[in-house]
């Protein structure tokens, strides 16, 4: 169980808002809302700097594992190179504590494109 | 003489859909059964996601280098990044499943078929039927 006291002016503005949008147990709904988005933003941010690291590292390997593994799926994750296989199937199993990975198939080229997304709605 | 052969369909209103099931190269997928998914010609790439499927599925642990992803440009002129991924598209009606690459961007809620992909299959739009079908490969079109 986790306790906690809000400054008054503060307590008493969120209580207000929340009851008016969520009724009697607003305070409650809102706070849980609150807590769920904060977790998901802290996970993000987390895979946030895991990407990082894993795209900095692979620039850096690029040419190395172009030489050693042409046509090959390979697995970069806590900045390092961890696999390579013939099908990313084969490499679901690889690094399983990392919280982001990056799937190369070396060699492919992809091209990039820009999207113009009319009807994209963002919320 | 040849005999016809029977088209996969789907029945649909307003929207041209077909039933599919996306799925991370691990095998995780993202509903048991099919989910009806727009086929939209406005969009280049194969597969554009939600945001929220993308975080569920994990799909961050199949992406492309940073390099290689789309740049989004919203109605306003707002640019933003595509985080790209592998994954795989089934359509369990014709029980078969596709590499594809998906897209998405934070927030985005739309689920999409886009040109990448449908240059790759034969589709049938039948407008007055309400109805999106796959063609066999091996159906001949005369």
């Amino acid at each position: 169980m986790t306790t906690l006291t809000l400054p008054e002016d503060l307590r008493e503005q969120f209580e207000r808002k929340a009851r008016e949008l969520y009724g009697e147990r607003g305070p409650a709904t809102a706070l849980v809302e609150a807590i769920k988005q904060w977790l998901a933003r802290i996970d993000m941010q987390a895979i946030q700097v895991e990407r990082e690291l894993n795209n900095q590292a692979y620039r850096q390997m690029k040419v190395e594992l172009e030489r050693q593994y042409p046509g090959k799926c390979v697995i970069i994750a806590h900045g390092a190179f961890q696999a390579a296989a013939d099908s990313f199937e084969e490499l679901k199993d690889v690094a399983p504590t990392a919280r982001h990975r990056l799937a190369i198939r070396i060699g492919e080229v992809v091209p990039k494109r820009v999207e113009r997304l009319w009807q994209v709605r963002r919320r | 003489m040849a005999s016809p052969t029977a088209l996969i369909c789907w029945d649909v209103a307003d929207i041209f859909a077909i039933g599919v099931q996306l799925q991370t190269p691990g095998g995780e997928v993202h509903i048991e059964g099919e989910e009806l998914v727009e086929l939209d010609t406005g969009y280049a790439g194969e597969v554009l996601v939600p945001w929220r499927l993308y975080i569920e599925l994990e799909l961050y642990g199949w992406e492309l280098e940073e390099d290689l992803w789309s740049v989004g440009v919203s109605v306003t002129g707002e640019t933003f990044p595509m985080p790209l991924s592998e994954a795989v598209l089934r359509i369990p009606k014709l029980g078969e499943a596709f590499p594809v690459r998906v897209d998405t961007f934070e927030d985005n809620d739309q689920f999409l078929i886009g040109r990448a992909f449908i240059r790759k299959h034969r589709l049938l739009f039948d407008g007055p039927a309400n109805r999106v079908c796959v063609i066999p490969a091996e159906a001949t079109i005369v």
